[in-house]
């Protein structure tokens, strides 16, 4: 398959089936959830935070969240739902770091202007991490939640409680910028 | 590895957003001169992002978080079934006391209800006794009932809720 990410599921209908299995308490259908989502959700962590270790945590934090929050689930798309959380929880360590860097430091920039958990300790060393260290946070965490979560420019702006313009502008704006940064670097 | 090699390499990354008419999206935004530039520069974007390394979990974290929420979703039920239990019980009991306090005052000829029960006289006392006993199943059922409604669900929620922050608090990954 094309995007390695891509959700290993046969249709909506299977998936609905699934989570109203997970509402009743069945453990095999989280099973099912897990392997479903384990990888693009561990894919969309491991990205923005830049290291293995966190992202194991953050996706078991997510899965643990999902296990108390699957009743309120009320319909929609649950991909997306599940993709807020991961959002959610990925701002949330954001802010843990922030904090943290403050109590050590005694300053620290505002949350999103550093790039992501991308520094010395990261342990993803590919070109796209470089690149995505060049994105401010929001913006790298829009395009992370696009190419992980498949979500719709739509599903996106909902996501983050903006308009779909806002969303659009921003992702057209981050890629175009990842590709300038490569085409600077290969010249 | 140059600009070109995202140009020509995994076309079709969009497909995966293919619910979605990126065309009329744009046209909704940008001029119609600039529609073609911003999806030229979305595609190869795209294309960028796809040329990252795969990143997989370790099988051992998939199974641990599987084993995790197996052991909570036992736990939970294990905790509703004991309060059911507990709660059954306490009804139970209210029930049989106060079913021997009315057969005792029945008895003793000095109940309020006996003139009523005395109405019934011809179905004889067993069956004075099994209507009173209907009564109280009925009062069991309904203190039952409105005990495991909603608030059930919501408080042991909470209880979920709460184990849940703690458990985050005191995750090592915080440290």
């Amino acid at each position: 398959m094309y995007n390695g990410y891509r959700l290993n599921m046969a249709d909506n209908n299977e998936l609905n089936g699934i989570v109203i299995r997970c509402q009743n308490g069945d453990s095999t259908a989280y099973d099912e959830l897990v392997d479903m989502f384990g990888k693009s959700l561990y894919g969309y962590f491991y990205r923005l935070s830049g290291n293995s270790e966190i992202s194991n945590d953050l996706l078991s934090e997510l899965f643990m969240k999902l296990v108390v929050k699957i009743g309120s689930y009320k319909g929609g798309s649950f991909k997306k739902w599940v993709y807020t959380i991961a959002s959610n929880i990925f701002y949330d360590y954001l802010r843990y770091r922030y904090r943290q860097k403050k109590l050590l430091d005694g300053k620290a920039d505002t949350i999103g202007e550093s790039a992501l958990g991308i520094d010395a300790s990261s342990d993803l060393r590919d070109e796209l991490e470089h690149y995505l260290a060049k994105l401010d946070t929001d913006t790298a965490e829009i395009l992370m939640l696009r190419f992980f979560g498949q979500l719709s420019f739509k599903e996106l702006a909902e996501v983050r409680s903006e308009p779909i313009g806002t969303t659009l502008s921003k992702v057209h704006r981050g890629l175009k910028k990842m590709r300038k940064v490569m085409e600077g670097e290969s010249n | 590895m140059g600009p070109r090699h995202f140009y020509k390499k995994k076309k079709g990354f969009s497909s995966n957003m293919s619910k979605e008419n990126l065309d009329n999206l744009l046209a909704s935004f940008y001029d119609a001169d600039q529609v073609d530039g911003v999806k030229e520069d979305i595609r190869i974007g795209d294309e960028i992002i796809a040329s990252g390394e795969t990143l997989v979990p370790d099988a051992a974290v998939i199974s641990g978080i599987k084993n995790d929420i197996s052991a909570r979703l036992k736990s939970r039920r294990d905790r509703r079934m004991n309060t059911i239990s507990m709660r059954t019980a306490v009804a139970a009991m209210i029930a049989i006391v106060a079913f021997i306090g009315i057969r005792t005052m029945i008895h003793q000829g000095d109940s309020p209800i006996r003139t009523d029960i005395a109405s019934g006289f011809f179905w004889g006392e067993d069956a004075v006794a099994s209507s009173i006993a209907n009564e109280l199943n009925e009062i069991n059922y309904t203190i039952l009932s409105s005990s495991l409604d909603d608030d059930e669900t919501e408080s042991v929620d909470a209880v979920d809720a709460l184990e849940y922050e703690i458990m985050v608090a005191d995750a090592s990954f915080w440290r």
